[in-house]
């Protein structure tokens, strides 16, 4: 939603809560949680939070977009039917699992995190001050191409590491790592005549998004 | 960043690769796998945004506030960036470079404000107070020394 025009001011909250609501405590922690059981990857989780009718995503608020992106999975997986979520209880015995997240186990996962460089053999395509443009992609499934940079030109300005490709890991085509950059634009590249020149702006940007410019 | 500030070797250590300059005072894990420090000077100011959603560096600044998942946040930090620190009534000198980072994929961003003038004297522990969440988001200033008072 780059560059979208018509949603307001943002307005901070003063001394604002972690959480607003215990339920929203609750939808974040077994969200982390189900990741385990339910098998499904950081990228499969965020299609599944961004995938739904614009007017939808946009009416609901963060939490509410979680626990619905949640409940989406553990159904597709089969690990939960829709009257059990009626019922709001389970109505026959647990689908068996592969891990499970033991509380034990909670704070040494969330130290360990789930860092995403892998090795490479292959060379990086481009290097610093190397001009780009944005290919025009528009892919239907999980994609980190912002549409705002589709077809712009920019410069390279770090190569950042070969990271796994969100594009692929989130259909369940493997890690596919790619080559990563940071892509530098200038305001008016982007936002036209009118665009602020003391204005600069960076995506990262795997090499698969990148064209020779 | 009060330690950045004080101590010009962790500073170095922590603009050549800040994971590990963050992981030796204790702080690492998800969302903080691969962090960045940038640096404001006065003739550069950083801010972070994720227009994607709301990757935000979790082990360094706990979960995002609801502002900075907001629609209106993700939309106008890109385009009028001026207009979003108006709206933290926040005024930067019209040459003063503003860059944006979209946190488009893992590395998590986190902007290290400029230590605030009249503080020549003070300790790492009294400059600490003067470090707010937004400005290592890039939205805030640090307090000024007139602020504690």
């Amino acid at each position: 939603m780059g560059g979208k025009h018509g949603f307001g001011p943002v307005k901070p909250e003063p001394n604002e809560p972690v959480f607003h609501a215990e339920w929203e405590k609750r939808a974040f922690a077994l969200t982390l949680a189900m990741g385990m059981p339910g098998g499904w990857n950081i990228d499969m989780g965020r299609f599944a939070r961004e995938n739904r009718p614009p007017a939808e995503y946009l009416s609901m608020s963060y939490y509410q977009i979680w626990f619905a992106a949640l409940e989406q999975m553990i159904k597709e997986r089969g690990l939960v039917s829709d009257d059990e979520i009626e019922a709001g209880h389970s109505l026959r015995p647990p689908e068996p699992v592969k891990r499970v997240l033991s509380p034990a186990d909670v704070a040494k996962t969330l130290h360990r995190g789930g860092p995403t460089e892998r090795d490479t053999n292959t060379g990086a395509a481009f290097k610093p001050g190397d001009r780009v443009r944005m290919k025009n992609i528009q892919l239907r499934t999980h994609t980190r191409l912002p549409g705002y940079v589709r077809g712009h030109i920019g410069t390279i300005e770090r190569v950042i590491g070969c990271h796994v490709f969100p594009d692929s890991n989130a259909v369940g085509a493997g890690e596919n790592p790619q080559w990563l950059y940071t892509v530098r634009f200038d305001g008016p590249e982007l936002w036209g005549a009118d665009g602020d020149p003391t204005v600069k702006i960076s995506v990262d940007a795997w090499e698969p998004y990148l064209e020779p410019a | 960043m009060a330690k950045a500030w004080v101590d010009p070797a962790y500073r170095a250590r922590l603009f050549k690769d800040a994971t590990p300059a963050i992981a030796e005072i204790g702080y690492a894990g998800r969302q903080g796998e691969h962090i960045v420090a940038l640096e404001n000077t006065p003739k550069l100011h950083n801010i972070v945004v994720c227009t994607l959603c709301s990757c935000y560096p979790w082990p360094v600044l706990g979960l995002p506030p609801v502002w900075y998942k907001s629609a209106p946040y993700r939309s106008r930090a890109v385009a009028n960036p001026r207009e979003v620190l108006a709206d933290f009534g926040v005024t930067l000198p019209k040459d003063t470079e503003i860059r944006i980072w979209d946190s488009t994929a893992e590395i998590r961003y986190l902007v290290v404000p400029m230590r605030p003038a009249g503080t020549e004297s003070w300790s790492e522990e009294k400059l600490a107070e003067l470090v707010t969440r937004d400005s290592m988001i890039g939205t805030g200033l640090p307090k000024s020394p007139q602020d504690l008072k």
